[in-house]
C-alpha cells in the first residue's frame, strides 16, 4: 500500500511538474506573442534601399514633412488595417489623437501646400504599394510583420 | 429628395463649369510640365470643395464672405459660401517643386483664381524658401480660409476676416523645426499684391477701388501639440489706393498684429482669436476677436461661437462697429466628408460706417476634402 501510494505520488508529482512546465511554457510563448503583438516596427519592401532613422525624423515623414536625405526615405503610408497597431501607432509616434493628427495634415495640406500621406486599408495593398514603391515606409505590429512576405522590418518604432 | 435632385444638378452643372474653368487656368502648368523631363507620376493631387446654401432669415443682408463680397439676402442662395479648390504639386528633383492652387468661389461668379503659384526649395530638412505667389498668412485661418473642412464653421467668423488683401507675391523663407515636444512653425515672409477693382472695396464704397499692399514685411510663429495651438503674427507694409482712378491714399504705413491660441482637451475645443490693424496716418485702429467653443460627441460638433469687430471711432467718422454670435453643428459624416448647419446673429452698430445691417442667417454646408 505505501510502494502503491509512492508511486502514485511519483506519477501525480510528474504530472504536475509537466502540467507547470507547460504550463509555463504557454505562459511564455503567450507572452512573446502579446509582446509582438504590441511591438511596432517600421517596415518597406524587401529590397528597400532605406536607412534607419531617428523616430523624430519618421515622425516628420508621416506629417508629410521633409526628412533629411539621410535615410532615402521618400514617402510613408499609414496602415490602417490593424485598428490597435494604428492607435499605439498615434499615442507611441505622433503623440496625438486620430483627429488631432487629421487636422495637422489637412492643415500641412493647404496652408504650406504639402502632400497627401498615402492610407491603405489591406495588408496585401500595403505589400503591393511597398514593392512598387521601394523608398516608401509604413508601419505594422512585430508579430504581423513576421508573418507578410515581401517586406522587411527597418527599426522597432514602440 | 427634391433638395438633393437640386443639390445634385447644382453640382453636376458647377462643377462641370468649375472644372473647365479650372483646366483653363492651369493650361500653363500642365504645357511646363509637360516640356518639362517631368512624369505625370511625379504630380501630386488634392483639393477641397465647400458647398453651402443660406438665405437670411431675418433683416436684409448678410456678410458672409468679407474678402470676396459673399453676400446673402432673403432669397436661398449657393454663391456667397461655395468654393473648389484643386491643388498640383509636382516635384522636379528632391528637393524642388511646383505648387500652385486654383480656386474657384462662387462669390466671384465662379470665376478661377490662382490662390498658390509658387516654387519650393528645400533648403535643410527643416527650413523651405518659396517664391511665387501666396495666401497673406494675417489671421489664423487666413491661408485656409476657403478649406471649410478645416475647421467646424461654414465660414470661419466673418467679423474677424474682414481684410481686402488676401494674396502676396513674393519670397517667404518657413523654419519648422521640433521643440521640446512642440510642433514649431516660423514663417517671414515678404512681397506685395496689387489689386484692381477689389471685390470687398468697390463692394462697400459702390465704386471701382483699386488697391495696393506693397513693401509687406510678415513673421508668424507657431507652436502646437496635440491638445494645444500658440499663434502670433505680425505684418508692415504700405498701402496705395484709388477710387475710380483717383488716387486717394500712397505710401501710407500700416501695421497687423494678431495672436491666437487653441486647446482641444479631450472632446472639448477653445478657440480664440486676437487681432489689430492700424494705419496710424489716417488715424484707423481696428481691432477683432474671436471666442468659440465645441464639443466633440462622436461625428457630431456642436458649437458656439461670437466675433465682434470694433473700429476705434476718428475724426472722419470711422466707427465699423459690428459683432456676429453663432451656433452650429458639424457631423462627420466620414474621414473626408462633413455637413454642417449654422446659424448668424449679426449686430451692426456702425453709425456713420454700418456695413449691411443687423441680420439672421440660417445656412447649410457640405465639406470634403480629395
Amino acid at each position: 500500500m505505501i510502494i502503491f501510494n509512492s508511486i502514485i505520488r511519483k506519477k501525480v508529482s510528474k504530472i504536475i511538474l509537466v502540467f507547470v512546465f507547460s504550463l509555463g511554457f504557454s505562459f511564455s510563448l503567450i507572452t512573446v506573442s502579446n509582446a509582438e503583438n504590441t511591438v511596432g516596427v517600421l517596415i518597406a519592401a524587401e529590397l528597400s534601399p532605406v536607412n534607419k532613422t531617428s523616430v523624430l525624423e519618421i515622425r516628420r515623414l508621416f506629417l508629410g514633412l521633409p526628412s533629411s536625405s539621410d535615410n532615402l526615405i521618400k514617402n510613408t503610408v499609414i496602415n490602417l488595417s490593424d485598428p490597435v497597431a494604428y492607435k499605439d501607432f498615434l499615442k507611441n509616434i505622433m503623440h496625438m489623437t486620430d483627429s488631432g493628427y487629421r487636422r495637422k495634415i489637412v492643415k500641412r495640406i493647404f496652408r504650406q501646400g504639402g502632400k497627401k500621406v498615402n492610407e491603405i486599408d489591406d495588408i496585401e495593398e500595403i505589400v503591393n504599394y511597398l514593392t512598387d514603391n521601394p523608398y516608401d515606409v509604413s508601419f505594422m505590429t512585430a508579430n504581423v510583420a513576421k508573418k507578410t512576405k515581401g517586406i522587411k522590418v527597418i527599426q522597432v518604432l514602440w | 429628395m427634391l433638395i438633393s435632385t437640386i443639390i445634385q444638378r447644382y453640382l453636376h452643372i458647377s462643377g462641370v463649369i468649375l472644372l473647365s474653368r479650372i483646366i483653363k487656368s492651369t493650361v500653363p502648368f500642365f504645357v511646363l510640365v509637360l516640356l518639362s523631363p517631368i512624369s505625370v507620376a511625379d504630380i501630386h493631387i488634392s483639393g477641397y470643395a465647400s458647398v453651402a446654401a443660406g438665405r437670411v432669415t431675418n433683416g436684409n443682408r448678410f456678410l458672409s464672405d468679407y474678402p470676396n463680397a459673399g453676400v446673402y439676402d432673403r432669397d436661398w442662395s449657393f454663391s456667397p459660401d461655395t468654393s473648389i479648390g484643386v491643388q498640383l504639386i509636382t516635384d522636379v528633383d528632391d528637393k524642388l517643386e511646383f505648387v500652385i492652387q486654383a480656386v474657384s468661389n462662387g462669390a466671384t461668379d465662379y470665376s478661377v483664381n490662382l490662390d498658390w503659384a509658387y516654387i519650393n526649395y528645400q533648403l535643410s530638412s527643416e527650413v523651405t524658401i518659396q517664391a511665387g505667389r501666396k495666401r497673406l498668412p494675417l489671421y489664423y485661418y487666413s491661408d485656409f480660409f476657403d478649406v471649410g473642412y478645416a475647421y467646424y464653421w461654414i465660414r470661419p467668423p466673418a467679423d474677424n476676416y474682414t481684410w481686402q488683401i488676401t494674396h502676396y507675391n513674393g519670397l517667404s523663407l518657413q523654419y519648422q523645426p521640433y521643440i521640446g515636444g512642440w510642433d514649431a512653425l516660423f514663417n517671414v515672409y515678404a512681397g506685395r499684391e496689387d489689386s484692381d477693382d477689389n471685390e470687398l472695396l468697390s463692394f462697400l464704397s459702390a465704386a471701382s477701388v483699386d488697391e495696393t499692399w506693397k513693401n509687406m514685411v510678415g513673421i508668424v510663429a507657431e507652436l502646437s501639440k496635440s491638445w494645444a495651438e500658440f499663434r502670433a503674427t505680425y505684418m508692415q507694409g504700405q498701402l496705395d489706393r484709388s477710387v475710380n482712378s483717383i488716387v486717394t491714399d500712397q505710401n501710407v504705413k500700416q501695421k497687423f498684429s494678431g495672436v491666437s491660441v487653441n486647446f482641444y482637451v479631450n472632446e472639448l475645443i477653445i478657440l480664440s482669436e486676437y487681432n489689430q490693424y492700424e494705419r496710424p496716418t489716417s488715424d484707423i485702429h481696428v481691432n477683432t476677436r474671436m471666442l468659440s467653443l465645441g464639443y466633440q460627441f462622436g461625428a457630431y460638433t456642436p458649437h458656439i461661437t461670437h466675433s465682434a469687430l470694433h473700429q476705434r471711432e476718428n475724426q472722419a467718422g470711422g466707427d465699423e462697429n459690428h459683432n456676429t454670435s453663432s451656433i452650429g453643428i458639424r457631423w462627420d459624416y466620414n474621414k473626408t466628408t462633413q455637413l454642417k448647419v449654422q446659424f448668424d446673429k449679426v449686430k451692426d452698430k456702425g453709425i456713420t460706417i454700418p456695413v449691411l445691417g443687423d441680420s439672421e442667417t440660417l445656412s447649410f454646408g457640405l465639406d470634403f476634402v480629395f
